[in-house]
């Protein structure tokens, strides 16, 4: 088995390629001459023609396969490749483009690539979440490539007046062997453009073999040297002519108003013009602003300052007694009565009740923020009946879209500019900060730049939601798992846009609760009532984290109880090589991919099981106050297996040094990237573990910042984490990368300390709970 | 190779005295709110009194907008996470 653990990067490879906002207008400045592969042809949505299917045509606005729209060449032969994803981190904006560089080949070093703005009808969708990037568009990607091939191919052969069959592109140039002539694209790009766009169902794709950039590791992110050196321009790097700067105070308890206020001491802070109140709307309202009190000023700086200087008083409606202890104990209790049945096989309460032995997990995660490091910004610039956002947003449609919708005008009048994301994980996918922005430069006539603090992103967000999973496993005498409860009770994120929603939807439920991959006779899950008394929202892995956690996490305890070995306890209760069966479940979501072919497949999940175990050394032994964990999850249509070794000192200091991933993606693209996912995943899955925890006290959360909700510091970083990534076979679909590597992590931590310590933690965050 | 002992003593230094910037950090006093770090709750915000039911798991707020380009989006996002999740 090939296995890649440490791709290589070659030296000098490395390019560097300034990032823009496209339009039109600037590739043809760019071009210097209206001789390049830019056409001015109406823009047809073309679905793909792939060899399995995916969910990529039904999400809104579908696929475009069109090399008019991704692709131009100038005369000088500089390759341009629109992204049309939002680039966060995960290195999208490279990867896409470099899909099509490879199946036109383009030589990567005479590539340029530039970032779409919000137009779903032109590029297809740009919801840069769901960990569907890749998945969704390598295959739409490689024949848009593959045409643009076709198209410079058939413009050579009939130069040259040679059959196109006898001529092939190779390296940015076309070649005729049997003539040894060549030609650059470059040269090739005004008559290329003449050339009409190949069906997709005549395409020929190149053969893997032949990859040069596909699979290989070795194109470091165009983004990586602007980061690096300070250069990269995010949401709150923007400025305008005029721009007014402003922040806002937003009401403390979600669904509350602004009582009364006052703004004469904002008024006399320097700097600050006006103080004016903003309007908000009542729960639910989707990604609507939540209004409040707005100063305006000559920099964000005085605005904050004038901000501090109001008086306000708020009413904080319908959420003010929101009170994370008491709903703790209530999400306790619905979890220890029966709910609503959302899975059903056999006969759960007869075998439970027939059982040799029942263990019982009881596990809690409270309410997550997202925290990312750029907190959300936007900048709108509103004239009459038209608007233009820079901002940092996950949904560059989305966010054309609401911006439209609220402000009463055309979506085709709203242009929005996507900066780089200083991190996402679900936040920005959500684009309250920029519809904000151009509420206020509409009324004010001018650019205005909403800025959000640290503290207005923490209390002010849609947080993760708060949950209990209680499961309950029944054993026969030969320590066989005969029966499998799992009750999940929390507030759905269809609470944000459907009123009186008090259970989680069929996309919460199929991420690690009804999609229970475990060959067990009797299995039942159900969904007990859970109202929502704040905006949650999606998070990186959603669901995924607290349903890992546990079930991973009874995997061990069950392990314990049987004295068995936990990484045999898994392989036991994954059962057989099979693709499970979920026909009890009503409206089974599986990623919004076709079950067909993104099954639920238990061979794939014990081989990357079998994996980590093989390269993580499972068993091998360790330092006195070390201890191993296993976990296994499938989420995004992805295979995860980690290993977590641990050390606790007798203080109860708890650190990492090593963490093992094995990950099955399916056919991938930049392996080089998928390890810094990996590598992101263990440290985010530990800070949450280790720290995360946001808490409500009469409707307002109780933390602000990074000294009451910290992130993970680098002295705590697992020292080491290697990745293990298996080889797709010839026709494996490719499946997310960006959030698979969370929900695993947690509960192989939590097991690796039971393993050094026997204290069995059923509550995160961590804490202080091994102090004890 | 041979270490430099200077170099190394200049190291030492160095670190010490970082050593000792940190400490006198930490002995401080928490810095004041600036524009920066705001005061971590606002001194003149306050809350009417509250006359809101205790929040449960099952006592929905409800539907409160009637805005109907909110109501719009709503069933539309609602109906859009049927089918794409997210």
């Amino acid at each position: 088995m090939n296995i890649l653990t440490n791709p290589k990067k070659l030296r000098g490879f490395e390019r560097y390629v300034k990032v823009d906002n496209v339009s039109r207008r600037s590739i043809l400045k760019g071009l210097g001459l209206a001789g390049g592969f830019v056409l001015a042809a109406p823009v047809m949505s073309r679905p793909s023609l792939a060899a399995y299917q995916t969910g990529a045509d039904k999400m809104p606005h579908g696929t475009v396969v069109d090399p008019r729209v991704f692709v131009s060449i100038a005369p000088d032969g500089m390759v341009t490749i629109i992204a049309h994803r939002a680039e966060m981190g995960t290195g999208v904006r490279t990867s896409l483009p470099m899909i099509v560089a490879e199946e036109m080949e383009a030589d990567w070093s005479r590539v340029r690539v530039q970032q779409a703005h919000g137009d779903e009808v032109k590029f297809g969708n740009q919801d840069t979440d769901g960990s569907r990037s890749t998945r969704h568009y390598l295959m739409p990607m490689r024949q848009i490539g593959a045409s643009a091939r076709t198209m410079l191919e058939a413009a050579a052969a009939k130069r040259w007046g040679v059959p196109a069959t006898e001529v092939k592109a190779v390296n940015h140039e076309v070649v005729h062997s049997a003539s040894g002539r060549r030609i650059g694209f470059g040269d090739l790009a005004a008559d290329a453009a003449k050339e009409s766009v190949p069906s997709v169902e005549g395409l020929k794709l190149k053969e893997p073999k032949d990859f040069r950039y596909l699979g290989k590791g070795q194109i470091s992110m165009v983004d990586l040297r602007d980061i690096t050196v300070g250069a990269a321009r995010y949401g709150a790097d923007v400025r305008l002519p005029g721009m007014k700067y402003a922040v806002i105070a937003r009401p403390p308890v979600t669904g509350g108003k602004v009582a009364s206020f006052d703004g004469a001491e904002a008024m006399k802070v320097s700097g600050v013009e006006k103080v004016m109140e903003v309007k908000g709307w009542p729960w639910p309202s989707k990604f609507q602003p939540l209004g409040g009190v707005a100063v305006i000023a000559r920099n964000t700086g005085a605005a904050i300052k004038g901000r501090d200087a109001l008086k306000i008083v708020w009413d904080d409606g319908a959420n003010g007694k929101y009170d994370s202890v008491t709903y703790r104990t209530q999400l306790e209790e619905a979890a220890r009565k029966p709910g609503l049945v959302v899975r059903k096989e056999g006969d759960v309460e007869a075998a439970l009740k027939g059982a040799d032995k029942v263990i019982v997990g009881e596990y809690y995660l409270p309410h997550l923020a997202h925290a990312a490091m750029e907190p959300p910004a936007a900048v709108a610039d509103v004239k009459g009946d038209k608007a233009e956002i820079w901002g940092p947003v996950q949904s560059a449609g989305g966010t054309r879209e609401d911006v439209a919708k609220t402000l009463g005008i055309p979506e085709e009048n709203v242009t929005v500019n996507v900066t780089l994301l200083g991190g996402g994980f679900g936040r920005k996918s959500k684009c309250d900060f920029a519809i904000e922005a151009a509420l206020l430069s509409k009324e004010l006539g001018a650019p205005v730049k909403v800025q959000w603090t640290r503290e207005d992103d923490i209390r002010n967000g849609f947080l993760h939601t708060v949950s209990v999973e209680r499961i309950e496993a029944g054993l026969d005498k030969s320590g066989k798992v005969t029966a499998w409860r799992h009750r999940s009770v929390a507030p759905s994120i269809a609470s944000t846009f459907a009123a009186n929603t008090v259970h989680q939807a069929p996309f919460e439920l199929g991420m690690g609760l009804v999609d229970m991959p475990f060959e067990i006779a009797n299995v039942q899950c159900e969904n007990p009532a859970a109202a929502a008394h704040t905006r949650i929202g999606w998070f990186r892995s959603v669901s995924n984290i607290p349903r890992a956690f546990a079930v991973q996490s009874m995997v061990a305890e069950l392990a314990n109880a049987t004295k068995r070995d936990p990484k045999d306890m898994l392989l036991e209760l994954i059962g057989s090589p099979r693709m499970v069966k979920l026909d009890s479940v009503k409206d089974l979501w599986n990623y919004g991919e076709p079950y067909d072919s993104y099954p639920i497949d238990t061979g794939r999940l014990r081989t990357v099981v079998e994996l980590v175990a093989d390269k993580g050394g499972w068993g091998r032994s360790v330092p006195k106050g070390h201890g191993l964990g296993i976990a296994a999850h499938r989420s995004f249509v992805s295979y995860i297996a980690t290993i977590v070794e641990v050390a606790v000192d007798d203080k109860g200091k708890l650190t990492v040094p090593r963490v093992d991933t094995a990950i099955d993606c399916g056919t991938y693209v930049n392996p080089e990237r998928i390890q810094s996912q990996i590598e992101g995943a263990a440290i985010m899955g530990l800070s949450l573990a280790k720290h995360g925890s946001i808490t409500f006290k009469d409707g307002k959360v109780q933390q602000g910042n990074f000294d009451d909700f910290p992130l993970l510091r680098i002295d705590e970083s697992p020292l080491v984490t290697n990745v293990y990534i298996v080889p797709p076979g010839p026709d494996t679909p490719p499946s997310g990368v960006g959030e698979p590597g969370v929900p695993p992590f947690a509960p192989a931590l939590i097991n690796a300390i039971f393993a050094a310590t026997g204290k069995r933690i059923r509550a995160l965050p961590i804490g202080k709970q091994l102090e004890a | 190779m041979k270490p430099n002992p200077t170099a190394l003593a200049l190291s030492l230094l160095v670190g010490a005295l970082l050593l000792n910037a940190q400490a006198a950090s930490g002995q401080a006093n928490p810095p004041p709110a600036t524009a920066t770090r705001p005061a971590k709750n606002p001194a003149e915000q306050s809350s009417m009194p509250s006359n809101a039911p205790s929040a449960t798991t099952t006592q929905t707020t409800g539907e409160a907008s009637r805005d109907p380009t909110v109501k719009k989006m709503n069933e539309d996002e609602k109906a859009k996470v049927e089918t794409k999740g997210k």
